[in-house]
């Protein structure tokens, strides 16, 4: 391009100006960035032309056009479809039993963060029917009744009724092994370190490397939750979803907690499960919660281990606090509610975590 | 978002060209949404751009087995549904939609927009003025722009769907460009950013 050439209007039409701008092809990318930085007259223009560019391409965006193109799909499927559908596996139950054993004995951190947060904000909330969709074969559960599907990973998905999973035969070639869900689905990851199992959900991602947890994501509706049951799961809102200047990190959980994504303002509420069980990885056994006379930090502390919590107390006012109660199998709450009856405390659930008030003992 | 150049695995297209619907329907979800967004581009009218869409995919199936993979089947579609809308609007007796003369409008003055409308965080207010300034636009340009702006086609891919020499392409964009520019003022804050931009 010729010097005098370098007006908003010519930089803001060149080709490789453009590809710079949108970091599409990495010649551009580096040739006009040496250009940039060694000719500082051009960067005013360059700035302008830049942000002309992606102004424009703003401008263009549209309203998320998913509905239209579901319901565009409708009426182009009846006139496709006459002579045969494709045949669908009849769906099987499981005892709940099975799913339990099934769940992997896995307890690896996955420590992704803010990586997966792209940004920029500018791009609307990508549909998962747009995504890398070659190779993948999706599975529709419009039945009541759940339905099991083996990945060739090892991995096992319970597809909820009405709900609808895109999964690749292989990901052998791939780098992860990415999913895409609508409704409802309890995934027992198999463990594979080097393929991280990434599930996308409308507007959010959950990412791990071997667990066992569930996902309720409706279409439509107030909240996405994520529980797990064991491993550790990061879950975080897609880029574009989340307003500027509020970014939301990803939030990582644990064994027994579950994040609720309210859509209503985008934000992330982490609480304990329903029923939280015994960690199948604890070494504490049900005859372990039998206290005699015990220090109450200590009868903390083996609640904490057994079911992987926090619980938040004060130990100095607590200190002369005694516990003597044959516990066992009841269920968490149960516990929390006979050890605070007994030593005269009351309980309180915060961001799955348990918070004891107490005045202290004599 | 489109997704400029990424290449549609060879495995879907047997799958399509076999029969699958499921593979068929990955196809036209794949792109949909972008040709949706040329079609309403290219006409106001958005139950004819959603006929045309339908059309063009249903002639697709059911011609599946004598048509061969285009070498870009992004640029096939969007070309293929110009040709329908065009058509579509010439059968349904629509007035022909005529360029309007780039230079007639030279001198007229745009509507004044005093806002900063290249600044980079640009409010939803400016965005919608720099909406309405690309509306006022002759019809080629606004379509050249969505295609190289929005869709991401390179020029020559433009010229292609448009059905224009390479140096029309060129043109549209170009008088385009000018003619947005010189209705825009540009941000001073928004140096700073570009400054740090450039600390990366």
């Amino acid at each position: 391009m010729d010097r005098r050439n370098f007006s908003v209007e010519s930089l803001a039409s060149n080709e490789s100006f453009i590809d710079w701008v949108h970091q599409s092809d990495p010649e551009a990318v580096k040739y006009w960035d040496l250009y940039l930085a060694s000719h500082p007259d051009i960067r005013e223009n360059a700035q302008k032309a830049r942000a002309l560019v992606l102004n424009l391409k703003a401008a263009q965006g549209q309203d998320n056009a998913s509905e239209q193109v579901d319901a565009l799909w409708n009426k182009l499927q009846q006139r496709v479809e006459a002579p045969h559908k494709p045949t669908k596996p009849a769906p099987r139950t499981l005892h709940p039993l099975a799913i339990l054993t099934t769940c992997m004995l896995v307890c690896v951190l996955s420590t992704f963060g803010v990586l997966f947060l792209r940004q920029h904000n500018d791009q609307p909330v990508p549909n998962y029917h747009n995504e890398h969709l070659a190779d993948y074969s999706e599975q529709i559960n419009y039945s009541e009744v759940p339905m099991q599907i083996s990945l060739e990973d090892g991995t096992v998905v319970m597809l909820e009724g009405h709900s609808r999973l895109k999964y690749k035969y292989t990901f052998s070639k791939d780098s992860a092994r990415h999913v895409y869900l609508l409704g409802k689905a309890h995934f027992d990851v198999a463990k594979n370190p080097h393929k991280p199992f990434i599930v996308h959900s409308n507007e959010i991602v959950a990412r791990v490397l071997g667990t066992s947890f569930r996902v309720d994501s409706p279409e439509d509706g107030d909240a996405i939750v994520v529980a797990v049951k064991t491993g550790q799961v990061s879950v975080f809102a897609i880029a574009g979803n989340t307003p500027a200047n509020h970014r939301q990190g990803g939030i990582v959980l644990s064994p027994n907690q579950q994040v609720a994504y309210k859509r209503k303002d985008r934000s992330f509420e982490k609480t304990l499960i329903e029923s939280p069980a015994l960690l199948p990885t604890t070494a504490i056994k049900p005859n372990d919660f039998h206290f005699d006379n015990t220090p109450i930090a200590k009868v903390f502390k083996t609640i904490e281990s057994a079911y992987g919590l926090e619980i938040i107390f004060n130990d100095e006012v607590m200190k002369n606090c005694y516990l003597t109660a044959p516990l066992g199998a009841e269920s968490l709450q149960d516990k929390l509610k006979i050890i605070c009856e007994t030593i005269g405390a009351s309980y309180e659930t915060i961001d799955a975590k348990i918070i004891i008030t107490s005045p202290g003992c004599q | 978002m489109p997704q400029p150049n990424t290449p549609l695995n060879d495995n879907i297209w047997r799958l399509f060209k076999a029969g699958d619907t499921a593979a068929f329907e990955a196809l036209y979800r794949f792109y949909a949404a972008a040709l949706l967004n040329y079609g309403n581009k290219i006409s106001s009218d958005r139950t004819l751009v959603e006929d045309s869409i339908q059309d063009l995919f249903f002639e697709l199936w059911k011609s599946r087995e004598r048509t061969t993979e285009p070498n870009s089947v992004r640029l096939y579609l969007f070309k293929a549904l110009r040709y329908k809308i065009y058509r579509n609007i010439k059968a349904n007796d629509f007035t022909n939609a005529v360029d309007i003369d780039t230079e007639r409008f030279e001198d007229l003055a745009f509507p004044s927009h005093e806002a900063n409308l290249i600044g980079f965080e640009i409010e939803s207010l400016q965005m919608e003025n720099l909406r309405a300034l690309i509306r006022d636009l002759p019809a080629r340009q606004q379509e050249a722009i969505n295609l190289r702006y929005y869709h991401g086609f390179s020029n020559e891919e433009v010229a292609a769907i448009m059905g224009v020499n390479y140096q029309s392409a060129c043109n549209f964009l170009f008088a385009a460009i000018r003619k947005l520019k010189l209705n825009l003022k540009i941000s001073v804050s928004s140096f700073a950013i570009f400054l740090k931009f450039f600390l990366f």
